[in-house]
């Protein structure tokens, strides 16, 4: 296990900048790389796609009619409305565990003590839900999701890389279920899915706590649970610089790379 | 999620104007091409329909005290027939949106960003039920029309239309000719204009008659893409892209739209700090060295590779033959004459800071 | 909407005109939705191009869009007008706005390209 783990706290970026950042992470992730936080935030609404979602279910329409942009994840999954939400991405060097070590169950006990803190139980054991056919990422419940009540309060997606895996997580404060249906064309149903599978956390807790709270609060929970110190970090100038990159030939607002599935 | 149209919509295709959506209406881009309608506004007169602006009435025994704790500049001091371009702001001082206001006897008209109107009604209902103010709030965006005549030849054209009286009209004030139906001196533009606004019912009949009129003197009918271009060329901030909730005054550097000297306002605490601290981000012009157009949400670096902020407008000016663009950058790299890098799609552009407005001589909000 | 007769199309809306070499350029369709252009970057003389390769951009005012070559072959010649006036491709898609020539290098790619009438079906489904 890595000692240390690098926390970083962006300013609002679009989500395309936010994108070319979390894959610059893993991009150019090395044995070297410090297990890595990122605490980002959404300088606008924003829809995201899994790396490999279709967006065959998206209605463009609306996102045009009200000026969402679509941005496309390089971590899997299903879409997600940004809005209300703390979000923040975690690299994790292939070193950070023992071979064969199950990332997402790590994961999962690190979110669960962070939600304890919050004074919320989550549930012990998650079965596979109903709605595995549903566009949108609080609708499907599998096992190792952060969920109250049955309900999904937490998205969390993966990806693989060569040195690590990157991890990208929404938790989600306020949502209007309404319009992120709107963005699906089957949006009745997607609504219903939300109605009974999607829980933010500003219909149980209140009042909210600050963002920085809970920024605090996973801090300290990746301390407890993996005993490691946190430090205050640094971007590193190849990191950006990949980003940046990532921006010009990948991430950029129109493209083909956000729609081409 | 239905697109509004604009009540001349069918009109405006029948023109052959070639049609887009901006916040949620299908609005003409251009009729011809936004070279020459450019041009129309900048060497005679260009006519736009500009009914997607959120316009709203406010009414009520305090709505003068309302405004005046709701907005950042002192409402309170504008007389009767004349406006102001103010901001309402947020509790940390964020733009809620950027409006022109005007007195009437009893009342005010508030034009707002198409982007920001349903947030902003939402804004004002939230202020005035929360705190009991005496204020009501007609929204009345779609039962008015509302054309924008710009250009060296503009105000003729509503002198000769309009019953007129032969004196000077100052910028900033608005005459009524009949009970719906009002001119205002005033252009989102770099280039002088006229603003007519008039019920419905009235609206393609005087529709009719300006293009008649514009026509007649070779200027052109104009739409959002000329519109956006005599807008930027002046700094004039647009909702979603210069001003957002995030974005306070100072950071537009725009102090001069601040009245201090108000009791107390919504957002001026944050903003005295920020005053006190310095500000996060700054708005800069930039000359971009290249032939590629910056789009909004373009980071920015420095020479260094240091991400530093981004692009909020990029245009081509057909005037000055350059590619010019807004940004928000950390203070520290906004002093002019300093080249930063836009990441574009397959390519990094030079940007150099240059001072703003970009042309001078506009009107002034 | 013009489209003429006896040029070949292809679904990047470009238009190929075969007199020995090809010229081609972007359709009229394509110019409308770009809007006014303001610059093009043209693919170098003497450049090996294959069928699809991004080979230049268009920038007009409200959008960029890239130049994808119809056929393969090697560029042969490019049209240097539109460095000082991109405009010509808004006022004459067909003719004084054509791009490039390029030698084509296999004729077999001809057949892949659409006439007139598959233009005009191809359009209605954009």
């Amino acid at each position: 296990m890595t000692r240390v783990v690098r926390a970083l706290i962006d300013p609002p970026l679009s989500g395309y900048e936010n994108m070319s950042r979390d894959e610059a992470l893993l991009e150019t992730g090395s044995l070297d790389t410090p297990l890595t936080v990122r605490f980002f935030e959404w300088r606008e609404k924003t829809l995201s796609v899994g790396r490999f979602q279709k967006t065959t279910e998206i209605d463009f329409e609306y996102l045009k009619t009200k000026n969402l942009p679509l941005v496309r994840r390089p971590t899997g999954g299903r879409a997600i409305l940004h809005d209300k939400e703390v979000t923040f991405s975690l690299f994790i060097p292939s070193v950070s565990f023992k071979q064969h070590t199950f990332y997402y169950e790590e994961l999962q006990k690190v979110l669960t003590r962070m939600m304890e803190k919050m004074g919320i139980k989550v549930d012990k054991k998650v079965e596979s839900g109903l709605y595995t056919s549903s566009p949108y990422c609080f609708s499907i419940h599998v096992s190792h999701e952060i969920m109250v009540g049955g309900k999904k309060i937490m998205g969390v997606a993966q990806a693989r890389g060569e040195k690590g895996n990157l991890f990208q997580a929404s938790f989600v404060l306020e949502a209007d279920r309404e319009e992120i249906a709107s963005c699906f064309k089957e949006r009745e149903k997607v609504k219903k899915e939300l109605e009974s599978n999607f829980l933010p956390l500003g219909e149980i807790l209140s009042p909210l706590p600050e963002k920085q709270e809970i920024y605090q609060l996973l801090l300290k929970s990746l301390k407890e649970e993996w005993g490691v110190e946190v430090e205050g970090g640094k971007w590193g100038a190849d990191e950006l610089q990949k980003a940046g990159e990532l921006f010009s030939t990948k991430y950029y607002p129109d493209s083909s790379y956000h729609t081409e599935r | 999620m239905a697109l509004k149209k604009l009540p001349l919509s069918d009109f405006h295709r029948s023109l052959g104007a070639r049609m887009g959506v901006f916040s949620g209406w299908e609005m003409p881009l251009y009729y011809r091409s936004i070279r020459e309608e450019y041009f129309s506004c900048i060497n005679s007169c260009g006519l736009f329909d500009i009914s997607h602006l959120g316009k709203f009435f406010l009414r009520g025994k305090e709505v003068t005290s309302f405004l005046d704790y709701a907005t950042c500049r002192q409402v309170s001091k504008v007389k009767e027939g004349k406006g102001k371009y103010t901001f309402f702001l947020n509790w940390r001082g964020g733009i809620v949106d950027g409006t022109t206001i005007f007195r009437e006897k009893e009342e005010w008209i508030l034009v707002s960003n198409a982007g920001a109107r349903e947030k902003l009604f939402h804004w004002l209902d939230y202020l005035i039920k929360n705190q009991k103010w005496e204020v009501e709030v007609e929204d009345v965006t779609e039962k008015k029309t509302f054309f924008a005549l710009q250009g060296p030849q503009a105000q003729q054209i509503v002198r000769q239309l309009f019953p007129v009286p032969n004196d000077n009209w100052p910028k900033f004030s608005f005459r009524q000719f009949s009970p719906g139906f009002r001119i205002i001196h005033l252009a989102f533009s770099r280039e002088d204009g006229f603003e007519i606004m008039s019920d419905v019912s009235l609206g393609l009949e005087w529709w009719k008659k300006l293009v008649e009129e514009v026509e007649r003197r070779g200027g052109a009918l104009c739409g959002l893409g000329a519109r956006d271009l005599l807008r930027f060329e002046a700094t004039f901030p647009l909702y979603g892209q210069e001003i957002d909730e995030t974005t306070t005054p100072l950071e537009l550097g725009r102090e001069d739209l601040i009245d201090w000297e108000k009791d107390d306002f919504i957002g001026k605490k944050p903003l005295l700090l920020e005053k006190e601290e310095g500000s996060k981000k700054k708005l800069v012009g930039l000359e971009i060295l290249g032939r590629r157009i910056p789009r909004y949400g373009y980071p920015l670096y420095t020479k260094e590779g240091m991400p530093c902020g981004y692009v909020t407008s990029g245009n081509y000016s057909f005037s000055w033959h350059k590619v010019l663009a807004l940004g928000f950058v950390n203070p520290i790299y906004g002093v002019e004459g300093n080249t930063l890098l836009v990441a574009a799609p397959w390519t990094k552009l030079e940007a150099r800071i240059i001072g703003l407005p970009f042309a001078k001589g506009g009107l002034s909000i | 909407m013009n489209i003429p007769d006896g040029l070949l199309y292809t679904r990047e809306h470009f238009w190929v005109k075969k007199e020995g070499v090809v010229i081609c350029g972007i359709t009229d369709y394509a110019q409308n939705e770009l809007g006014d252009v303001v610059f093009v970057e043209l693919p170098d003389v003497g450049k090996k191009v294959k069928k699809g390769d991004r080979i230049g951009e268009v920038e007009s005012i409200k959008t960029v869009s890239y130049l994808y070559a119809p056929l393969s072959g090697e560029v042969i010649e490019v049209n240097k007008e539109l460095d000082k006036k991109p405009e010509l491709i808004n006022q004459s898609p067909y003719g004084e706005g054509w791009i490039c020539k390029i030698q084509p290098e296999n004729e077999e790619e001809f057949k892949n390209l659409m006439n007139k009438e598959e233009y005009e079906a191809f359009l209605k489904t954009q």
